[in-house]
This record gives structure tokens, C-alpha cells and sequence, in this order.
């Protein structure tokens, strides 16, 4: 399980260019966009680092067919699972502690608004982003690699357009920013039961996946 | 060491029909047929990677899917192409390989890397075909697995780098307690180095046997057009007739000679042979 995990640590941070343009990726959206609530912004940045950490690994899957690689060696298939679900949370911790070491540097640079982040603002990402992982994840174990990239871009797409965009648009956003962000403990339960059933739905799924 | 027995499994357009055969341990199992037979759909339900529809594998006398963790430590696998991740090292792709088995030699790793001439810094996709099946047999080979699992890792290569795999197979093979299962359509490199031989069409066994008696057993019959009957036709497992006589496959040759006498040639077919004239008898 740890070999899993690791391995795709490294496979994040193997490559010196996708670490180069993961750094660049805030100064370069502040530059762009259009967006004045920096807090938003921040939304944005750590759902996407998150987002872009836990599919990388996913990524390679569809490059190299590297799913036949690893079901070869001596995992199984149900640790396979598990490993990807644990990394997706490392990823968002990792997505999180990262973005506020930019925004501070940012900060102290006096680039762009000064940022004051509430602990909700952490709840709300942590909130969407086990959204996103739990439908994202069953796809990749289900679909075959290439489709399950391109499901997954449209799903990370929707919530984080639902959650950072246009937050009060819908009765689902509206219901889980305000009601459950308002309530930590009913926080943290409702977020595990999405994300372990997702997880057991995702071992039943990849059980019973031919892999090709 | 491997037994398979009556495996099954249905794709629609093609089905891999109870599919049975065993492989000691200290022997080479060479898995033979046509592109399509099913060889490689063999292999990745031996690997787990497919789910069977009935049957058994078993691999060092277990199951092997309840103790997939366990056989795998002690698998090592070869396929017909890479799936590494080709945007690390010869050495990160090692590192993240390595944890992963129990018995992992890294003093092996390196002797076999320096042996095939590999720059541990060069990138995966760098590397030439024959470059990366080196690297991946030196990754199969250092985990002192016991049982080693190739698909078709011959083929696309050269004739002088695919007699050097063979001989790193030769090598292994010294040791009594390993076992090889080679697939490939490439079957004069088996009559190098197989003890068995399992064929395979169609999704079907044609024959399991150890490779000396199929050589033993089988013959190739040739004679003239006009010794041809429709009796005679039915003998042969192929049979290919031009306008200067008849070529044919049986595994009975003693008893063409007993009728023709020395009007017919029998001579020793290769495994090739074997393998086109029992295809052809099969699309007839």
C-alpha cells in the first residue's frame, strides 16, 4: 500500500516541468483572470492543484498503459483502490499547504490582494473536492483510461464552476456551502460516507474490470 | 509450478475455450500459436489483468487470484511491449518498481543493467525496443522470482539480440527451481530452448506436450499427386498440393510408410511447420 502511494508521489513530481508550470500556475492566473474575489481564486487553485496531483498518476495510465504494469506485480487489486483514495486526500492536503504557501508569498510580495481566509473557506474546497474525487474516482477504475480522463475533466469542471463560480447557483452548491459548511462535525461525517462508498463502489468496480 | 485447467472465457467475437495445461518447475513451457489465437488473453488471465469466466489457475499450487499478492512476489513478467512510464529513468522506474517485491536484489538490478549496456539516467522513452525489453528483463530477473512469464518478448527484435535473450533464459533455467512460460510466434527460438510445447488455436489446446515428442511424433509426408485419395487426404492434419506432388502433416508417419513404402519422403517437420499446417487444416 505504501509502494502504491509513493509511487505516485514520484510520478507527480518526477517530471521538472510539471513541477515549473504547477508554480507558475497562480502568478500566471492572477495575471489572467478576471475574478476580483481572491478568495474565489483560491477556491479555484486548491481544487485544481488537488484535482491535477491525484489524476496525474491516471494520466500515465492513458500515455504508457502503465494500470498493466502495476496489476502485474505483487498488489492487489483492492489495495490498488484504496492507495488511490488515500492519495487523493494527500493530494488535497498537499494542494492546500501549497496554495497557502503561495498566496503568502504572494502576499508578502504585494502581488495582487491582500488574502483572509476563514477556516470555512478550507471546509467548502474540502467539501467539493471529496465531491469531485468520489464521482471522479469510480470512473477511472470503471471506463477504460482515455474516456474516464475526459469524464473526469467534466465533472471536475461542473462542481468547481458550481462551488468557486457561481457558489449560490444551484440548491445543491447553495445547500452544501451554507448549511453543512456551517456545521463541522456534520462536515467531516457526510464527506467520509460519500467517500467510502465511492471507495467500496470503486473496489467492486475494478474487481470485476477486465484491464487492457 | 503454473496449471491451468479448463479455463474459459467468452469476449463474443472470441472465446478461449478450456484452456488446460501444466508446467513443472525447472522446465521451459513454449505457448505457441497464430496472432489471435489467444495466447496473450492466456497470459493476462495467468496475471489476473482478465476475469475468467470458469475455470482455474493455479501457481506455485495456489489460487491464483486468493493469493495474488503472494505468487506475484514471485512472478516475473515480460510483455510484447512497455508499459512503463516512459517520462522517468531507467532508475526512477526502478525505484518505484523495486518496494513492490520482497525479495528485490538491487546488487542483480545493477549487474544486469551494466551486463545489457543500459544508462540507469537515460529516459524510458529514449530507449530503442530492444533497449527497454532489456530493461524490462532485467527488472523480471531481479526479484529472484521463480516462475517467469514472457509474452511474445521476442518479437520486433533483431536476430542477434533475440539469441542474447535466449541465452539470459538458458542461464536462468540452470537453476532447477524456475520455470519459464515464453509465448510466441517466433517458434524456431523455442526449438533452441522449450522442453514443452503448448499450442494454441482458435482459442482452443491443440497440444500440450514435451517438444522432443512432438518432434518425435509428428511428420512430414511427400509424395506424388496420384498416391492422393480421399482416404489419404483424411489422414493428414494439413495438407498442401501443387501442381509437382503433395506436402503433408500427420502424426502417424509410420503408417503412410507401411502403405507407400518408399514411394513417399517423410522427413522431420519444425515446430513451424506443426504450427501452419495444423492453422490451415483449421480454416479448410
Amino acid at each position: 500500500m505504501i509502494a502504491l502511494i509513493k509511487k505516485d508521489f514520484k510520478l507527480n513530481f518526477a517530471v521538472k516541468s510539471s513541477l515549473i508550470s504547477m508554480v507558475m500556475f497562480v502568478p500566471l492566473l492572477l495575471f489572467i483572470t478576471e475574478i476580483n474575489d481572491i478568495v474565489r481564486i483560491f477556491h479555484f487553485i486548491v481544487l485544481s492543484y488537488g484535482y491535477i496531483l491525484t489524476n496525474i498518476p491516471f494520466k500515465y495510465d492513458v500515455k504508457d498503459k502503465s494500470h498493466l504494469l502495476i496489476q502485474s506485480m505483487p498488489v492487489r487489486k483492492r489495495d490498488i483502490v484504496i492507495s488511490k483514495y488515500i492519495f487523493a486526500i494527500i493530494s488535497y492536503c498537499i494542494a492546500l499547504a501549497f496554495s497557502l504557501l503561495i498566496f503568502t508569498a504572494l502576499d508578502l510580495l504585494n502581488i495582487g490582494d491582500s488574502i483572509n481566509l476563514s477556516f470555512n473557506d478550507i471546509k467548502e474546497t474540502f467539501l467539493a473536492y471529496i465531491l469531485i474525487s468520489s464521482i471522479n474516482l469510480p470512473t477511472q477504475f470503471r471506463l477504460p483510461p482515455k474516456l474516464a480522463n475526459i469524464v473526469n475533466v467534466f465533472i471536475y469542471v461542473f462542481i468547481t464552476n458550481h462551488f468557486v463560480f457561481i457558489p449560490n447557483s444551484t440548491t445543491i452548491a447553495n445547500f452544501l456551502t451554507n448549511t453543512i459548511a456551517n456545521n463541522d462535525f456534520l462536515v467531516l461525517i457526510v464527506s467520509m460516507i460519500i467517500y467510502l462508498v465511492s471507495m467500496i463502489i470503486s473496489i467492486y468496480l475494478y474487481k470485476t474490470r477486465d484491464l487492457y | 509450478m503454473l496449471e491451468v485447467i479448463n479455463l474459459t472465457k467468452n469476449f463474443g467475437n472470441f472465446k478461449l475455450d478450456n484452456v488446460s495445461f501444466k508446467l513443472e518447475p525447472g522446465y521451459i513451457m513454449g505457448f505457441i500459436g497464430p496472432n489471435g489465437a489467444g495466447k496473450s488473453t492466456t497470459i493476462k488471465l495467468i496475471m489476473n489483468l482478465l476475469k475468467k469466466d470458469s475455470g482455474e489457475i493455479r501457481i506455485f499450487g495456489k489460487d491464483h487470484i486468493k493469493h495474488e499478492k503472494e505468487i506475484k512476489d514471485r512472478i516475473g513478467f515480460v510483455y510484447d511491449e512497455s508499459f512503463f512510464y516512459e517520462d522517468l529513468s531507467i532508475n526512477q522506474m526502478k525505484n518505484i518498481i523495486a518496494p513492490f517485491y520482497s525479495r528485490w536484489d538491487n546488487k542483480k538490478f545493477d549487474q544486469y543493467i551494466k551486463e545489457f549496456n543500459l544508462d540507469p539516467h537515460q529516459k524510458i522513452k529514449k530507449l530503442s525496443k530492444g533497449m527497454k525489453m532489456k530493461f524490462s528483463l532485467a527488472l523480471a530477473l531481479s526479484h529472484n522470482a521463480d516462475l517467469i512469464i514472457m509474452d511474445e518478448p521476442t518479437s520486433g527484435l533483431d536476430p542477434v539480440f533475440r539469441r542474447e535473450v535466449l541465452d539470459i533464459l538458458y542461464d536462468v533455467i540452470q537453476d532447477e527451481g524456475k520455470s519459464i512460460f515464453f509465448s510466441t510466434h517466433i517458434t524456431t527460438d523455442l526449438e533452441k530452448i522449450a522442453d514443452y510445447i503448448t499450442f494454441i488455436n482458435n482459442g482452443k489446446i491443440v497440444f500440450s506436450k514435451p517438444k522432443d515428442e512432438i518432434l518425435e511424433t509428428y511428420g512430414i509426408v511427400k509424395g506424388d499427386n496420384s498416391l492422393l485419395d480421399t482416404d489419404t487426404r483424411k489422414e493428414f492434419i494439413g495438407l498442401r498440393v501443387t501442381k509437382v506432388g503433395f506436402e503433408g502433416l500427420t502424426d502417424n508417419p509410420q503408417k503412410f510408410r507401411r502403405k507407400f513404402g518408399d514411394s513417399i519422403i517423410i522427413e522431420k517437420p519444425t515446430l513451424e511447420d506443426i504450427m501452419v499446417y495444423s492453422v490451415r487444416s483449421e480454416r479448410l
